[in-house]
């Protein structure tokens, strides 16, 4: 059973290494640390009891947070969608890390962030924050990849708007950051 | 790296979060990343840490009593 113990190893090491973002992604859609904590757990115990049918070497990260996701959706559809008070709660919870986020425009960010309608937030967080590419996003949410992409532009276009930014400029990073990727990403 | 390139053989895209090459790198990306990472980098809870043991521990017990160790 030797082929048998590496894979559990092997779900494990790479379990634990996805956690920190599958957390980040539960903050996302939960609106608060308490909750995103308990539907992390739900997951886990999810993917644990799956794990037979999880294929080693294929995306670990992709298929975590499609459990998660799904969780999160049926248990408001069970819940009746008492969807969240999210706007507000997170970042009241973001105020509780005030060292950590502490700059006044980031607590203007995740305002922001708030208003978006759910579909845009989460496009926008797997792509852009989790590190997914348009075609996981799309899986993951089960949706084309032109609607992720749409959703993606919907949901900066928004932000510009709430944040009253051109996107780069007074708001964006550092200048001479800004420099350098402007020169390494291809627009 | 690898003298593969195609696609399909290459391993997925793990690259530490960055967004993908044609997502447009603004302000907006930067400070979703930059408040993402922030919270990754809290770490694990210890409840969720726990419950994995717990789920470890169970797996033990059951594989020792249904097979036998190898």
């Amino acid at each position: 059973m030797a082929e048998t113990e590496s894979h559990q190893l092997q779900f494990k090491r790479e379990l634990l290494k996805t956690l920190p973002s599958l957390r980040a992604f539960a903050i996302s859609l939960t609106g608060t640390y308490d909750k995103a904590d308990d539907l992390v757990q739900e997951a886990v115990v999810r993917a644990w009891s799956r794990q037979e049918s999880f294929e080693l070497g294929t995306n670990m990260k992709a298929w975590l947070f499609t459990i998660l996701r799904n969780e999160f959706y049926s248990q408001m559809r069970k819940r009746g969608r008492e969807i969240s008070d999210a706007e507000g709660a997170y970042t009241a919870q973001m105020a509780v890390h005030p060292n950590q986020v502490g700059s006044i425009d980031m607590k203007d960010f995740i305002a922001a962030l708030n208003k978006l309608a759910e579909d845009q937030r989460e496009a926008i967080v797997l792509v852009c924050a989790s590190g997914f590419s348009y075609e996981e996003a799309a899986n993951i949410c089960g949706c084309a990849v032109g609607t992720i992409k749409s959703r993606i532009n919907r949901a900066r276009g928004r932000l510009q708007e709430l944040l009253g930014v051109d996107g780069e400029g007074d708001y964006g990073p550092e200048p001479h950051i800004a420099a350098v990727l402007r020169h390494t990403v291809s627009v | 790296m690898m003298n593969k390139s195609n696609a399909e053989n290459s391993p997925k895209r793990l690259n530490g979060g960055l967004p993908p090459a044609d997502v447009v790198q603004d302000g907006i990306a930067l400070r979703l990343r930059e408040l993402y990472s922030t919270i990754e980098n809290e770490g694990i809870p210890d409840n969720l840490l726990h419950l994995l043991e717990k789920l470890d521990e169970a797996e033990r017990a059951q594989t020792g009593t249904q097979k036998p160790e190898v």
